[in-house]
């Protein structure tokens, strides 16, 4: 006879985990959570964990702002420290055509009620002193945002899903999912089959694959983010910073005292690569010099890569798949998913046992591609597309 | 006419001058503020950061104290954070600074002032400008005798050859003095055969898709794209898993070599050496050669002949000191004295190959990372990384290798330079076991990672939480995140890991293989 459970969550990162205690919290059953490394092998362990709001479009700001109430109280919900830091998060800008773009983002925020500093010239670098001595920026705007430790995070989750008697099973890999007409009956592992009626696919850069097991097509890809990490100093800097051009890049330094920072090439081939180059490397050292000077004197100590599951309109795919009936998409990150995953787990558990859409999921409902499996995802310019996005919504 | 052969004189290191003072203890560690001072005295273990006058922060034993300013002593002010810090796991955080509430974001900031990590220089660094491509048939990395003749016979086989090393061509041969006179003859050889030598050029990491290495050095970063390559990065010292292991004056035997050939220890300092006896010999040598005298040997099995105190099959226990060491506990043996303890174990160099996907498994006694080349083409390992410890031998059993190399390749034409050797027939070439260390079970509260301050309870009792993943151990206690990327750590975390009996493994093998700053990498411009 083989094993049963109530739920298996494929995929045993940051959203499988959040989803195995949001679900196991509500009721007492089965969880199963597999994964076919260790917990947080993928992008959970190779993320910065800013947890952002100053988002370009309304529907994503108001998103992100309930998800910064939910990680604001998990420490308290979860019984353990997340390291919820709030050193706040600026987006700095070098070119005068951007101005106009930062003062409608500016007033969008204000109408969600979601105040931002808004600097201009010389008062960039007073308030942003790491930036003394590199290239003059026009200007900044500042949320009081806030950074978590990905892992403390993640060993937050994996203790209380152990206290809900939820099952990590680490090391299992999911060789298929098994399915009949009337939907899921369970997935089949390296050690066996294991039924169950709902299977839930967690497993960011992976959920196109564990997707098409189940012979659901989505138009998700994962995209590679390389990061470079140096040795740790004493306090440097506080405001996390991300910049657009001329290539858009990202600097902050972590409670440890270590800086990490990236910058991103516009022609990253998309696919399923964790490699870290020296073409980044370089990259990195060209433009961090030329922003912040001092941080040249950091000591580069590692670097690697993770990667982001990205989707043709940049929106997390979330949700029951209407085509295969117990199925359900928990993916399509986009560089988000630190940030949002608490609370989208919540929200889709919701979901799972009501079977009631959330109203925040309308956007996010992972059948929007029926039909459209196809559409590519087109990243270029991931700042571009968002702006483009952003005039469109005013 | 000798002296004219010799090679120069190994140039005082801040470090070895401050040895010379009695002064062991450098900095302090990150998350204890315990005393810390050099372990290699070959610029990995990165243990003895210092702050100059100038605001720089450097490695002192790879800082000139001739060219250099005056390194400021660290402080103990932060002594009593570190005595806190002493008494709870690396993941203090996790169930604590939650209440009041309120408080939180304050307890965050003030957190993060509490470790001994130094304070930026003011002002922007130089940045490197010089970026070069290069393109050879077959990379050497690492110029000790090893390297350079292997060099030397690729060349000779019509090979377009490039040698980069780290220090100064000839690497560690140079402190051995009856070696060193070897040297400037392997260097002219490899010059006549056109060998493309780059002195202080370390090789920070591999890269696939082409094959290349990055290199980087005072004068810029030079990326070279080979087709083989020979590692040839020699061996680091073994830090034995015990308490009191990370006290100041606690130094490897290559160390100790360097230390001696700049004529830096004290006068009356009682030398005392831990170890296996081919290594422990090596110090003998050492200190024979530059005027000193060896006060007492021990080591776990047999140990060489010479005029000192003798203590074969001991183990070491305990070190005692605070700023320096004060006496070394042996067992059975007891209570030595002591001024430096010579730690005579080492272990092969093992990054680039781990880089390269070879990955290396846990010797035959606990405690040593053993090279286990089964995986990639196009690798040679050569000299002390591929167990050839006979220094003696260590040029002719390069050569042997290279042309034992050359003619597999030849016999297959697709295979351009392709083959590998080393695999599991690793031991000398006298047929004798590696000089790795046959550990007791290591002591809860002996320090594990000396980067992160993680004891080794700390890994135990993550592994008994259900942390039973290395990378997962790695993650949760920070052991081997640090600066010196697990260099001093990893035979001991196998060991845990061994211990507990999960599967050994190391992490993912990443570059970089050194810290470097960002500014030497800043050269390239042109993407």
């Amino acid at each position: 006879m083989s094993e049963r459970a109530d739920i298996v969550i494929v995929g045993g990162g940051m959203f499988g985990l959040a989803l195995a205690y949001e679900l196991g919290r509500t009721r007492r059953r089965r969880i199963v959570v597999l994964e076919q490394r260790f917990s947080g092998a993928g992008a959970t362990g190779r993320n910065i964990g800013r947890v952002r709001t100053s988002q370009f479009t309304p529907e994503l700001a108001v998103l992100a702002r309930s998800a910064f109430a939910k990680h604001a109280g998990l420490a308290d919900e979860l019984g353990a420290n997340t390291l919820f830091w709030r050193p706040g998060y600026a987006l700095v800008f070098y070119d005068e055509d951007e101005l106009a773009q930062i003062d409608s983002i500016c007033l969008m925020l204000e109408g969600l009620d979601m105040p931002a500093e808004f600097h201009r010239g010389a008062a960039v670098v007073r308030r942003l002193p790491i930036l003394e001595g590199g290239e003059p920026p026009v200007g900044c705007l500042i949320r009081p945002d806030a950074v978590v430790h990905h892992d403390a995070l993640l060993y937050a989750y994996r203790r209380a899903i152990r206290r809900l008697g939820v099952e990590l099973r680490e090391q299992c890999r999911v060789r298929a999912i098994l399915t009949s007409a009337d939907g899921v009956r369970g997935v089949e592992t390296d050690a066996g089959p294991i039924e169950a009626p709902v299977v839930i696919n967690a497993t960011g850069g992976w959920s196109r694959e564990i997707s098409a097991l189940a012979g659901v097509r989505v138009p998700n890809v994962p995209l590679r983010r390389e990061v470079v990490v140096t040795d740790s100093w004493q306090p440097l800097m506080d405001t996390m910073i991300t910049f657009y051009r001329p290539l858009e890049g990202w600097f902050h330094q972590t409670l440890r005292g270590e800086v990490v920072m990236g910058v991103v090439h516009p022609g990253e081939p998309q696919g399923l690569d964790h490699g870290a180059t020296d073409a980044h490397l370089f990259r990195v050292a060209h433009h961090m010099l030329r922003k912040a000077p001092r941080l040249g004197h950091l000591r580069v100590v590692r670097q690697w890569g993770g990667v982001y599951d990205m989707t043709p309109d940049r929106k997390p795919m979330i949700g029951p798949m209407n085509e295969l009936r117990g199925f359900v998409q928990a993916n399509g990150d986009n560089g988000r998913g630190i940030a949002l995953i608490p609370y989208l787990a919540e929200l889709l558990a919701g979901w799972v046992d009501t079977g009631v859409r959330p109203s925040p999921l309308e956007a996010f409902d992972a059948n929007r591609y029926a039909g459209r499996e196809d559409t590519p995802v087109v990243v270029g310019d991931y700042y571009a597309a968002y702006r483009k996005d952003a005039e469109k919504a005013h | 006419m000798a002296n004219a052969t010799a090679p120069a004189k190994e140039a005082l290191s801040v470090a070895a001058a401050a040895v010379r003072r009695g002064v062991w203890m450098l900095s302090r560690s990150f998350r204890m503020h315990r005393p810390r001072g050099a372990f290699c005295h070959r610029g990995w273990c990165q243990q003895c950061r210092v702050t100059l006058s100038d605001g720089r922060v450097v490695l002192a034993c790879q800082t000139d104290v001739a060219t250099s300013a005056a390194w400021l002593p660290p402080g103990g002010a932060g002594r009593l954070a570190g005595l806190l810090a002493e008494r709870v796991p690396p993941w203090f955080y996790e169930q604590r600074f939650l209440r009041p509430r309120r408080l939180r974001q304050f307890y965050l900031s003030w957190l993060r002032r509490m470790s001994a990590a130094p304070t930026l220089p003011p002002g922007a660094p130089v940045a490197s400008t010089a970026f070069e491509n290069a393109r050879c048939d077959c990379l050497v990395v690492g110029g000790g005798l090893a390297g350079l003749v292997a060099s030397t016979e690729l060349a000779r086989a019509g090979r377009k050859v490039m040698l980069v090393e780290a220090e100064r061509l000839g690497g560690s041969a140079l402190s051995i003095a009856d070696v060193a006179v070897r040297v400037p003859s392997a260097i002219a050889a490899a010059r006549d055969a056109s060998v493309d030598l780059r002195e202080g050029m370390l090789c920070t990491g591999l890269y696939d898709d082409p094959a290349r290495a990055l290199c980087v050095g005072a004068s810029g970063t030079l990326v070279i794209r080979y087709d083989a390559i020979i590692v040839a990065t020699g061996a680091y010292d073994c830090l034995p898993t015990v308490p009191g292991s990370d006290v100041p004056g606690v130094v490897g035997v290559r160390g100790f070599e360097r230390l001696v050939a700049q004529r830096a220890l004290p006068p009356g300092a009682t030398i005392g050496v831990y170890g296996h006896r081919l290594e422990v010999q090596r110090a003998i040598n050492a200190a024979r050669a530059n005027g000193y005298a060896v006060g007492w040997t021990a080591g776990p099995a047999e140990l060489p002949d010479a005029p000192t105190r003798r203590y074969p099959a001991a183990t070491l226990v305990r070190v005692h000191g605070g700023h320096r060491v004060r006496s070394v506990e042996i067992a059975p043996g007891g209570r030595l004295p002591c001024s430096v303890l010579v730690i005579a174990l080492s272990q092969p160099t093992y990054e680039l190959q781990a880089q390269l996907g070879a990955l290396p498994r846990l010797g035959g006694s606990p405690g040593v990372m053993l090279p286990n080349f089964v995986a990639g083409p196009q690798l040679l390992v050569v000299g002390e990384a591929a167990g050839e410890y006979d220094v003696g031998q260590v040029g002719t059993a390069a050569a042997a290798a290279v042309r034992r190399w050359l003619v597999d390749a030849s016999a297959d034409p697709h295979a351009a330079g392709c083959g590998i050797h080393g695999g599991d027939s690793f031991s000398t070439a006298t047929g004798a076991a590696p000089p790795c260390i046959d550990a007791a079970p290591a002591a809860d509260d002996a320090i594990l990672c000396l980067c992160e301050d993680v004891r080794v309870r700390d890994v135990r009792a993550a592994i008994a939480d259900g942390f039973r993943d290395v990378e997962l151990i790695k993650r949760h206690t920070g052991a081997a995140t640090g600066p010196c990327q697990g260099k001093l750590c990893h035979a001991a975390l196998s060991c845990c890991l061994a211990e507990a009996g999960l599967e050994v493994r190391l992490p993912t093998a990443r570059p970089f293989v050194r810290p470097v700053s960002l500014a030497s990498y800043a050269g390239r411009t042109d993407e």
